[in-house]
């Protein structure tokens, strides 16, 4: 935690706030956005709830037109908003991702028994640019913070098209009897 | 012999019923087209199966119904295979129930081969993609997750912890640290992208990759850290109430052997029973023993729910919201919550005023391993409970 305070002590720093401003980012902002995270990561409908309420809670006094953040020009507003969301980001203690998608592999790996690299790179690429979170966004977009054209879209004008299914001559059964006549 | 793809056919199809239309004959349509009639003939023919209606038959035959077929064919494989981990048989299962195999071929070798320029295709265009996507990119300092997994193969995976992006997802010869640096690296390469922060188990080869190679922080994975203290007390917890309940078991029987006899007592004739034995003395000791375990087994109980319950609460104590206060200068200090915490698990695995050496090991380790610097005013008065 030494490196989330450093860290997030020396990016509000760099916004050169007021010191009024200052504790309002570091007290009230940045809390309110990671309880907001929170919030959206929790599982149970009830600490949901809870964490959201008191973020809104906390929030409620900086959108008051007479606040001095709302006495900010928007992109100075907007700026404070974005360094404030990296801060709340910053402090991570799990690893859960990571563990899922492990979880993912061993599902996949169980059911072909082998995962060959090209394999590997393509549900690697499925993860990144084609899942969507709830809110619409890949892991790509989110990264790199600009929409791309969807995956499937991109690959199927790609894809040679299906073949066509042989012509099947009309079988002629020959049934196996071993006691027939000579013909 | 040329080979004329299906869309390029199908173009041809609707080309000539329009001349066939117009009244021309066969031997001009073909001649048009620039086919043979034969092959004209054998294009009019069309799909003869008895289950595909022939509207669907008519409209697959069209520029539309072949893009339509690859659209439903792509999808199947993508969902089927990429999605859904099955693999290319229940594609061909899935083409012969839809009666699309009437269109489509759905053997086995035909479908593997799509499947591979699927696969191939996702991969070249999602490259594509990210270096599209990075050209322009303002540089950003992100925080990594990495892990291993074994197929039994060492997969080495790592993304990023907040958009969720897999960085790298390879299967390597060792988890070492230079591997991973190495691995990372490439993975990274090309990207303006500043590895700040890593999260991870306590791996020596994770950590020293992280805090040597990438010079960066790294963060204490809490879910690694409540295990180890679960692994620690919970055994130990678990034969302590092993050990109350065998205990109760036995003052239970031993109770209802005492009644037994006294009834066995009561039952036999006047003569020559004899002067009676101290029952009442002997049940009211086995009651007192039986009353007394059961105490036992209760305490156990507790402090096995305790112990969980307070496992459990570390994870909301290694948060930013608990830092009640702080030592001033050097930015570096324990958090009294989460120390305490630790400190109410181990001696909740204490019994009778000895706890588990390893239990007490474990806890007192993981405290002093994880100090909890403050910051004053940082989340001060937010507590989430």
């Amino acid at each position: 935690m030494a490196f989330f305070f450093a860290t997030v002590q020396t990016k509000i720093d760099a916004l050169d706030l007021s010191p009024e401003l200052h504790q309002v980012v570091i007290e009230q902002l940045i809390p309110a956005i990671y309880l907001e995270r929170v919030a959206t990561r929790s599982t149970r409908a009830e600490s949901r709830h809870r964490l959201r309420a008191l973020s809104t809670s906390m929030l409620e006094p900086l959108r008051q037109a007479a606040h001095p953040l709302q006495q900010l020009d928007p992109t100075a507003r907007a700026c404070i908003e974005q360094v404030a969301g990296e801060c709340a980001d910053l402090f991570q203690r799990s690893s859960s991702a990571v563990e899922g998608r492990n979880g993912q592999l061993s599902l996949h790996h169980h059911d072909r028994h082998r995962l060959g690299d090209r394999k590997l790179a393509a549900l690697t690429a499925v993860h990144n640019f084609h899942i969507r979170r709830v809110d619409g966004t890949t892991a790509a977009e989110r990264l790199f913070g600009r929409t791309h054209t969807p995956l499937f879209e991109q690959v199927l004008k790609r894809m040679p098209l299906p073949p066509p299914p042989r012509q099947r001559r009309t079988p002629q059964l020959k049934r196996f009897s071993p006691l027939s006549l000579a013909a | 012999m040329i080979r004329r793809d299906r869309l390029e056919r199908a173009h041809k199809c609707v080309a000539g019923e329009a001349l066939l239309s117009a009244g021309q004959s066969q031997r001009q349509v073909a001649g048009a087209l620039g086919v043979a009639r034969s092959t004209w003939q054998d294009w009019q023919q069309g799909v003869s199966h008895q289950a595909v209606p022939v509207a669907l038959a008519a409209f697959v035959a069209t520029p539309e119904g072949v893009r339509w077929l690859q659209r439903i064919v792509v999808a199947a494989q993508f969902v089927i295979t990429l999605r859904g981990g099955a693999g290319v048989r229940m594609v061909c299962e899935f083409l012969e129930l839809s009666g699309l195999s009437a269109f489509v071929a759905a053997s086995y070798g035909t479908q593997q081969a799509l499947n591979v320029a699927l696969e191939e295709t996702v991969v070249a265009v999602s490259g594509e993609q990210r270096n599209t996507l990075s050209v322009g990119m303002a540089p950003r300092q992100v925080t990594v997750c990495e892990d291993e997994t074994f197929h039994p193969a060492i997969c080495l995976v790592a993304l990023e912890v907040v958009s969720g992006f897999i960085f790298l997802e390879q299967y390597a010869e060792n988890r070492s640290a230079a591997t991973w640096s190495q691995a990372l690296g490439t993975a990274l390469a090309g990207l303006p992208i500043e590895v700040i922060q890593g999260v991870s188990d306590e791996a020596k080869a994770l950590r020293r990759h992280i805090q040597g190679d990438c010079d960066a922080h790294h963060s204490p994975d809490l879910f690694h850290g409540q295990q180890e203290v679960s692994k620690a007390t919970s055994l130990h917890l678990a034969r302590q109430l092993k050990q109350a309940e065998s205990h109760v078991a036995a003052a239970q029987a031993s109770w209802e052997a005492e009644r037994a006899a006294e009834l066995a007592y009561w039952r036999q004739p006047r003569r020559p029973r004899g002067r009676p034995p101290g029952f009442a003395q002997r049940i009211q000791a086995a009651v007192e023993e039986l009353t007394r375990a059961e105490a036992e087994r209760e305490q156990a109980q507790t402090r096995q729910c305790e112990a969980r319950t307070l496992i459990r609460a570390l994870g909301e104590l290694y948060s930013p919201l608990f830092i009640a206060n702080w030592p001033s200068a050097a930015h570096r200090g324990s958090c009294p919550a989460l120390r305490g915490g630790l400190e109410a698990t181990a001696s909740a695995c204490r019994c009778r005023g000895s706890a588990h050496p390893r239990a007490r090991a474990s806890c007192q380790g993981t405290a002093s391993d994880h100090p909890i610097p403050c910051h004053r005013g940082l989340f001060l008065r937010h507590g989430a409970d």
